[in-house]
């Protein structure tokens, strides 16, 4: 492989890597951002919502025993427009009273994916994101810490996916924009290794002539294309290049070689 | 035919003469230079890109929590006045304000506005809360411009027939401090930046290494090899492989080379160059092995941790045990650095490392968690000593600095890279698989070592093993005595301390985010990165390397100082600056004055005791650091405590530079001969 294949290949594979790991890294960190935008939002709902029940629960009320329920719930859903389902349930998991079901919850319901793990009222509230919805769980607890309910929201994640699609899309396609910068780059390696090949080639063509004791040709390296190893190796090669022994005995040199170890 | 690889390389980067070119000469390096601006420009495209994108869809988002929170504030409102309570009879308007800042700190006021007039108000006091409405709508826009401190956000209430006072203009108004509101936006926008320069450098490193490796080594040999035939010996052959132009023009030397040896009966070696610039990608991927879960370690130690102890003791005593167990290990490895080669080192060191960081991610309890990380512990250690040792073993006393300056500019930058890629890593991913992602870097180590590392750098026979009159005679060595009380110890004490205890705590408790706390703490080690190989580069080319610990121990002293009598956000990123400079002139001199110092020792016994007793001292400096951070902030205060820290670098470098003297004249040897390279 030639050196210009070879840089060009690895310049190529370091630009398409250097693009796709910023890429990568920005919507990853994009994602991380609206994901806690999101859940901050729902957290507003949510805060409000527990405030009210645990009030009552603060009263001794039982979850079950508060008449107002569904209207607290329902005026929450109006709170924000990606709200979809508001339900209250007991410690066991079973709905106490919940707000009217949507199609879209009806269908993240259908799928499973709004269902609370049995050992959710041990953890703190957490959310989760699924394609059918967004599910957060707040668990709530009396004065004494003891489980008095679960509130589970339930919000709409299509807009939520709409944007990360948007921007997966977006980035990936300013990325490849982004690698048509190896063009001028390959452009001017072209160019500069051409310039260089032609300094080895001539260099080739004389050593042969050198290894069948012909004249050199007198040919001045392209200084400003090699680095300076390579011009050293190149004047170097030019003051021992009559005293190579070569294949023709008649002007074979080598006869003082010294030994060594 | 023996193959051989010389073993004390000139560094890339190295000049011929005293007289340095900024750029080496050859066009060749400017297809480097292009590249990278070619890089850099796309990079820059990209991540506006990303920044524009994050702008337009992050800050609707934002702006639409403040919405629901006024609608939340609106809705409490509405509800009192349809159950028939008059509008200025409406209490306790402001600890329901304060009920919603404790649900969001970011909400600074709330306000009932009727007109122009203020009802009711809370979070702030009603003349600041008019003047910050009044500049509002100076602006038109209702909506506060971008220079504004707040989010204004107003929602209008609805009509209620049965308060026949309330008009129509009666409104909820509600302030968020703007760039507490915008911070997750500002963070995303940070983050992209830093995303921005890690790439580049990493690109840079990645180019730099395949220019070297593929143009200036096997020009390099190639001059040697002529050399060789110019002086009529015939006892070398051109041994770097390459199949490009240089390697077939190669070829026919070595088949005259091969041809007249055979003549005169001798027998020719390859010669090949150490590929030293390998080690700096090394030492880059076992640390970012090590760093790409360092976010989350103390909190996944902690729940992996809870269900047999604390979870918050559980994850110290996990994390103390790993810092034990590289306390350990290094001075131990050191000392069977020269016998082992850095090459079985490395790769035992990068399997150990894989071995625990995968056991890590599937721990389930206290026990084996603390198993896999005394192994990563081990592995850590191990690996920092190969690379360390391959460095002293390929250098000579005028490239020393420069070597050891590479291996730290590499542990640098995954220092860096390590905790800002793993945090959004383990934030889609989750922890265990960041672990194993560690793991997975540690095992590309170890492939990777095979062809970035010449096993036959180290000398053929190992030392023989010090005697105890040898070791006491080194241990007894004033100069060593000092370098290693007055420099290496409190450089890794203020390290610790200051850097990592008191910065963070004094940031934090200022009001810093945790995120500005990072950034500062990031610019040590980036200042390091970008200076560290300019600084060495001068210590080599004066051959005093005691000066250049002295200037670093002079630059911490008055960093410190500066941030101890102004404890603001500014200085203290000033001093952290200063501290990477300090550090990246210090730390790679320090190691090459240990070993001109003890040249007597080092002669017969190898560098390895010597080595082993500098990080023995520098662990013992480390660990110290925080515990007297800790202590004199619990005694004087966190400003005070840094002072003291400020006065006892003072009093260390003042105590180094009396104590030491200088440089012996016959230390002073010139510079071998080098060559060009980038």
């Amino acid at each position: 492989m030639s050196l210009a294949t070879k840089i060009g290949v690895a310049l190529f594979l370091v630009l398409a890597a250097a693009l796709g790991m910023t890429t990568v890294l920005n919507y990853l960190r994009f994602d991380q951002t609206l994901r806690t935008l999101v859940t901050q939002r729902i957290n507003v709902v949510s805060n409000e919502t527990s405030q009210d029940l645990l009030a009552g629960i603060d009263l001794g009320l039982r979850l079950e025993n508060m008449e107002n329920l569904g209207a607290i719930l329902d005026r929450r859903l109006g709170m924000s427009r990606e709200v979809t389902h508001i339900a209250v349930q007991n410690c066991q998991g079973t709905i106490i009273t919940q707000t009217a079901s949507d199609t879209a919850t009806k269908t993240a319901q259908g799928a499973g994916t709004t269902e609370v793990p049995p050992d959710a009222q041990d953890k703190p509230s957490w959310t989760r994101f699924t394609d059918q919805g967004v599910i957060a769980v707040t668990p709530l607890r009396d004065s004494l810490g003891q489980c008095a309910g679960m509130l589970v929201i339930t919000a709409n994640s299509s807009e939520y996916f709409r944007k990360l699609d948007s921007a997966f899309t977006e980035m990936w396609k300013s990325a490849a924009i982004g690698m048509l910068a190896i063009i001028p780059v390959l452009g001017l390696l072209v160019v500069l290794m051409r310039r260089r090949h032609r300094v080895f080639s001539e260099l080739h063509e004389d050593i042969e002539r050198a290894l069948a004791g012909q004249a050199g040709t007198s040919t001045a390296h392209d200084k400003d294309v090699l680095t300076e190893s390579e011009m050293d190796l190149i004047a170097l090669y030019r003051e021992i290049r009559d005293q190579l022994p070569n294949d023709d005995p008649q002007t074979d040199r080598d006869t003082s070689v010294e030994k060594s170890t | 035919m023996t193959q051989n690889t010389k073993p004390k390389s000139p560094l890339p980067g190295a000049a011929k003469t005293s007289h340095r070119r900024i750029v080496p000469k050859g066009t060749i390096w400017i297809l480097l230079l292009f590249s990278t601006l070619a890089l850099c420009v796309a990079l820059i495209g990209i991540s506006w890109r990303a920044a524009d994108l994050a702008r337009a869809d992050l800050q609707s988002e934002i702006r639409e929590k403040a919405e629901i929170e006024a609608r939340t504030l609106a809705e409490k409102i509405e509800h009192a006045l349809e159950l028939g309570i008059p509008l200025d009879a409406i209490v306790g308007f402001e600890d329901v304000v304060h009920q919603l800042q404790s649900g969001d700190p970011d909400l600074s006021f709330a306000a009932i506005v009727h007109g122009q007039d203020l009802l009711h108000v809370g979070g702030m006091a009603r003349d600041a809360i008019k003047q910050a409405l009044a500049s509002d709508s100076d602006t038109g826009t209702g909506t506060g411009t971008d220079t504004h401190p707040n989010i204004i956000t107003r929602v209008t209430l609805g009509h209620d027939a049965h308060n026949d006072h309330v008009e129509n203009d009666l409104a909820i108004v509600i302030g968020h401090d703007r760039a507490a509101l915008m911070r997750p936006v500002t963070d995303n926008l940070f983050d992209i930046a830093i995303i921005f320069i890690i790439t580049l450098a990493l690109s840079f490193e990645l180019v730099l290494l395949v220019l070297t490796v593929n143009v200036a080594l096997p020009a390099r040999v190639a001059r040697r090899v002529l050399t060789n035939v110019r002086e009529r010996k015939f006892t070398i052959l051109h041994g770097q492989s390459t199949r490009d132009e240089i390697g077939s023009f190669m070829e026919h030397i070595n088949t005259v080379i091969s041809r007249t040896a055979q003549k005169v009966g001798t027998r020719p070696h390859r010669e090949r160059e150490v590929k030293l610039i390998g080690v700096r990608l090394l030492a880059f991927m076992f640390v970012l092995a090590e760093e790409l879960a360092r976010p989350i370690m103390p909190a996944f130690f902690s729940q992996v941790t809870a269900p047999t102890i604390d979870g918050q003791l559980g994850a110290g005593i996990v994390m103390a045990t790993h810092l034990l167990m590289v306390a350990i290990a290094m001075p131990l490895c050191s000392l069977f650095q020269e016998r082992i080669g850095s090459l079985r080192m490395y790769l035992a060191g990068a399997l150990l490392a894989t071995i625990g960081l995968c056991g890590t991610a599937f721990a389930t309890g206290l026990w084996d968690l603390i198993l896999w990380r005394a192994l990563s512990g081990i592995g850590y250690a191990t690996t920092f000593v190969a690379c360390q040792s391959y460095v002293l073993d390929a250098t000579n006393d005028s490239n020393r600095t420069q070597g050891t300056a590479m291996m730290v500019s590499g542990i640098m930058l995954a220092d860096i890279c390590g905790p800002a890629v793993g945090g959004i890593f383990a934030g889609h991913f989750g922890d265990a698989i960041t672990f194993v992602a560690g793991a997975a870097m540690a095992c590309l180590a170890v492939a990777l070592a095979f062809f970035l590392m010449d096993n036959t750098v180290r000398g053929k026979t190992s030392p023989p093993v010090p005697t105890r009159k040898a070791f006491k005679a080194m241990l007894g060595n004033r100069r060593l005595q000092v370098l290693v009380l007055f420099a290496a110890v409190p450089a890794k004490l203020i390290l610790s301390g200051f850097l990592y205890y008191l910065t963070p705590l004094i940031l934090l408790q200022s009001g810093a985010t945790t995120a500005e706390t990072g950034r500062v703490i990031m610019l040590y080690g980036l200042v390091a990165l970008l200076t560290g190989w300019g600084v060495a580069r001068w210590t080599d080319s004066k051959q005093n390397e005691i000066r250049a610990v002295g200037i670093g121990g002079g630059l911490t002293a008055t960093g410190l100082l500066l941030a101890g009598f102004m404890p603001q956000y500014a200085t203290f990123a000033v001093a952290v600056a200063m501290l990477g400079l300090a550090q990246a002139t210090s730390i790679p001199a320090q190691l090459s004055a240990s070993l001109k110092i003890s040249a007597d020792f080092t002669c017969d016994h190898g560098s390895g005791p010597v080595l082993a007793v500098l990080r023995l001292a520098e662990r013992l400096g480390g660990a110290l650091g925080p515990l007297l951070a800790a202590g004199l902030t619990l005694w004087v205060g966190t400003d005070a405590a840094v002072l003291c820290f400020g006065a006892i670098a003072a009093v260390a470098v003042i105590f180094f530079e009396i104590m030491i003297g200088h440089v012996p004249a016959d230390q002073k040897t010139k510079p071998s001969v080098q060559e060009d390279a980038p």
